[in-house]
């Protein structure tokens, strides 16, 4: 089901009215119920692969908790990677790794076919593996009691809000919450409800209309100039953003309506001097998963400075894969790695660097090249293809032409584009007011008559300026 | 089992009903808010309807006599040559032709409405084209299938498809449709573009055709659908006789429509006769078989209908050299078929 249809505008309330109607012991089976709901409006046979994954884990985190010998421990741990990762490598690489092989062959002369399959990519698939991984590493490790409540336990790795696009959530985070009652408290929905409105708005006014250029000059790069595709490239660069924030904004915000607290995925990932810190703001979710579960276990940064270099390549390129099977997911994680990894290398060499706090200008340099850096890797990320990124690479630098800025593009006016200009100077400046003091805490100490004012103007803008044609997201597909 | 975090404290009672009664303001507050926006909807955005509607808001007191209709109306008819007819005969007459491409009920039945809305103040005659409720969902997700869901004509709509007799699984989804398109009207849904561009713009002239009342014979349709109906056309025209001659040769089909369609037709009628007009239908001249619909709503209605889809009685209207194509008459036969409407319209009055 996604956030932005009518279906869930139906569905929530009435989620979180029976939630809050029954009696704790019995939360748990309203909310797997709704959870197992939401899923299925997508495809309800691939619910079984979500029970899989829940009944795995579950016996593999009890198991754990009786295993004596590190073998036993060890043998149950592969287990669990073995299914989560078996279930998202037959799904998500199985026909990427059969065309590479048949590609390979092909380059030798051995006129092999690997065997494809036709399947389709379970929604959120990435998603609910890593966060149920987590739990039986997390269990492993001796930092999560395993958890011996199965209702709890298939709560924790299908909670509706987080389902399909995260944030991934830690068991150790996530579980206690479902074992707590939740009173309703208007404090706390008035907060939810807050964070869900600038998630739609995000979503429906920024997201979804810049969707709509990048997705007509991204369709056919080579018919349009350089400045179109440098104007379509920033835009996706944004889309890209609202789009994945918007969602966690209403994930966070519908699971804090109904007491539960998720983790923060996004903390102003474009203020960033470097692409290092702005991978501490961007899915910080999942960037902490691969320091927690790839980048630590490879031994980080106490190694010396090739390893280390070896290790944030090694995190980028996984990173890239699991966005996407395609050789542009590998190249978007690759050349993010060598932009945190030169300028470590550069640093131990003693070129470079410094403290880009010294002066406001470095720092304003500093995040305008950031920027630019993670909006050129974006073009290999949306792009179907290597071809098609190059097409895009080499029409920028063509230059930038004098023809009109939106020469050849259909269906996106200069009403359109000045729409979406002002919108993404209000997210900016929001974000910006909202650096210190988190924007609902802004709102929430003003008069009464003075936050309702705020509240209709959003519901306004969003409802007058929001696109409704129920776009899926773009984290979807992941 | 992992420690219990610490509960909340509970509010009173009091807090509570506050909490409640503040919520409850807050949704009033906003329904009136989208009621004034409704009242603002210019309906600007929708083709062809929103040029004609913000030409007649422009002229309401120069309009005596409206054509509202599908293209059979938009293409079909020239208030020019009707109103000129007319002072032939020594009836004054200035009309304005309000037909859009597949406008059929209950959006015409909507449109009617809203230009009634606008009170205007020499309206006497309403030339409204026969046709049965159509409530099959086209054109999804556009703004043309959404304007004129306003609950009224959704739960129109709605009743209309529950007594139609249709496959559960079809009703259904055809009803949450309809149901979705009215949400989406009621809260204007994506409406900001569109009034930005009323304020900033003047309208595209081309909607109201070259004698800017209205009329758009296919010929003066330069838009890509039409030029390709145009190739069609020439295609057909050695088809196009003999699925004429057929046309004549056919002794009708039975068609009736049904009692919700009957009574919305009949509600328009009433709010037509409340503002001072006299309501007439009309069934243009047309490629289909004749059906009983006509006479089905007579017989059930105190109407005027004036039927042109006889090729007995107009054979001149069924000639090949005046067809655009099968379905539409070229400038000279809209010319023709005005004049005939005009004669027909005088002989009501006894001219």
């Amino acid at each position: 089901m996604l956030f932005n249809s009518l279906h869930f505008l139906a569905f929530f309330p009435v989620a979180v009215g029976i939630y809050f109607l029954l009696a704790h012991r019995w939360r748990w089976a309203w909310l797997l119920l709704a959870s197992y709901y939401f899923y299925m409006w997508w495809r309800p046979s691939y619910l079984v692969l979500l029970v899989a994954i829940t009944v795995v884990d579950y016996a593999v985190g009890l198991a754990l908790a009786g295993a004596k010998g590190p073998g036993a421990r060890r043998a149950l741990l592969v287990l669990s990677l073995l299914s989560n990762l078996g279930l998202l490598g037959f799904f998500k690489y199985f026909n990427f790794l059969s065309q590479a092989l048949t590609d390979a062959c092909g380059l030798v002369g051995f006129g092999y076919q690997a065997p494809l399959v036709d399947v389709i990519l379970p929604v959120g698939l990435s998603f609910h593996t890593f966060q149920a991984m987590a739990y039986t590493v997390d269990v492993y490790r001796g930092l999560q009691t395993p958890e011996r409540h199965l209702g709890y336990f298939a709560v924790y790795v299908a909670f509706f809000p987080q389902l399909v696009a995260g944030p991934i959530e830690r068991a150790g985070h996530l579980l206690p919450q479902f074992h707590v009652p939740h009173r309703f408290e208007a404090a706390r929905a008035a907060d939810g409800l807050r964070l869900v409105l600038w998630g739609f708005f995000k979503k429906v006014v920024v997201a979804d209309r810049l969707a709509v250029l990048v997705n007509e000059v991204y369709g056919q790069p080579e018919a349009f100039g350089g400045a179109q595709l440098l104007l379509a490239t920033y835009f996706f660069t944004y889309q890209l953003y609202c789009d994945f924030s918007g969602y966690s904004d209403i994930a966070v915000g519908s699971a804090r309506l109904m007491g539960f607290d998720l983790s923060q995925n996004f903390a102003r990932p474009f203020a960033a001097r470097s692409i290092a810190e702005l991978w501490g703001r961007w899915h910080i979710s999942l960037s902490t998963w691969f320091r927690d579960y790839v980048y630590i276990p490879l031994g980080g940064s106490r190694v010396g400075p090739g390893r280390h270099a070896l290790n944030l390549m090694i995190v980028f390129l996984v990173s890239g894969l699991w966005h996407g099977a395609n050789w542009t997911f590998v190249v978007w994680g690759a050349l993010h790695g060598l932009f945190v990894v030169v300028p470590l290398l550069l640093r131990s060499l003693g070129l470079g660097g410094g403290d880009a706090r010294r002066a406001p200008w470095r720092t304003g340099l500093s995040v305008l090249v950031t920027f630019h850096l993670f909006a050129f890797a974006l073009i290999f990320f949306r792009a179907q293809s290597l071809g098609e990124a190059l097409a895009v690479v080499r029409g920028i630098a063509g230059g930038l032409g004098s023809g009109p800025l939106l020469a050849g593009v259909t269906g996106f006016d200069g009403l359109e584009l000045a729409i979406a200009l002002v919108s993404i100077a209000v997210l900016e400046l929001v974000q910006f007011a909202g650096a210190r003091r988190s924007l609902g805490a802004l709102v929430a100490a003003r008069p009464l008559w003075t936050r309702w004012g705020f509240y209709y103007a959003t519901l306004v803008v969003l409802l007058l300026f929001g696109k409704f044609d129920e776009r899926e997201f773009i984290y979807f597909q992941f | 089992m992992p420690a219990p975090l610490p509960t909340p404290s509970s509010p009173g009672p009091a807090a509570v009903r506050g909490s409640w009664k503040r919520a409850a303001l807050f949704v009033l507050g906003f329904a009136a808010l989208l009621a004034l926006l409704g009242r603002a909807d210019p309906l600007t955005d929708v083709p062809v309807v929103g040029e004609k509607l913000a030409h007649f808001r422009q002229h309401v007191a120069r309009y005596d006599t409206l054509f509202i209709g599908s293209s059979l109306v938009h293409r079909q008819v020239s208030p020019a040559v009707y109103d000129a007819e007319l002072a032939a005969r020594g009836l004054e007459s200035c009309s304005f032709n309000f037909g859009v491409l597949g406008m059929v009920p209950p959006e015409s039945y909507y449109l009617l409405e809203r230009i009634l809305d606008e009170r205007p103040p020499r309206l006497r005659t309403v030339f409204l084209e026969l046709s049965s409720l159509q409530l099959r969902v086209k054109r999804e997700h556009t703004r043309r299938f959404d304007y004129w869901h306003s609950p009224r004509t959704t739960l129109d709509v709605v009743r209309a498809i529950r007594g139609a007799g249709w496959d559960r699984a079809v009703e259904a989804h055809q009803v949450l449709r309809h149901l979705e398109a009215s949400l989406r009207k009621v809260f204007h849904c994506g409406q900001g573009p569109a009034l930005l561009r009323t304020l900033i713009g003047p309208h595209d002239p081309a909607a109201l055709g070259p004698d800017g009342d209205g009329w758009l014979s296919t010929e003066d349709d330069t838009s890509n659908r039409i030029e390709l109906r145009r190739e069609l056309g020439e295609l057909e025209e050695e088809e196009l006789g003999a699925r004429l001659g057929a046309l004549r040769a056919s002794t009708g089909a039975a068609r009736r429509e049904g009692e919700v369609g009957l009574a919305l037709l009949a509600r328009t009628l009433a709010r037509v006769r409340a503002a001072g007009a006299t309501p007439i239908l009309l069934v243009p001249p047309r490629h289909q078989v004749r059906s009983s619909l006509a006479a089905h709503v007579r017989e059930r209605l105190d109407v005027e209908i004036l039927e042109f889809d006889d090729p007995a009685r107009y054979p001149e209207l069924y000639a090949p050299e005046l067809r655009f194509d099968l379905n539409h008459l070229n400038r000279d036969g809209a010319a023709l078929f005005s004049r005939l409407l005009a004669q027909r319209f005088a002989e009501l009055q006894g001219r």
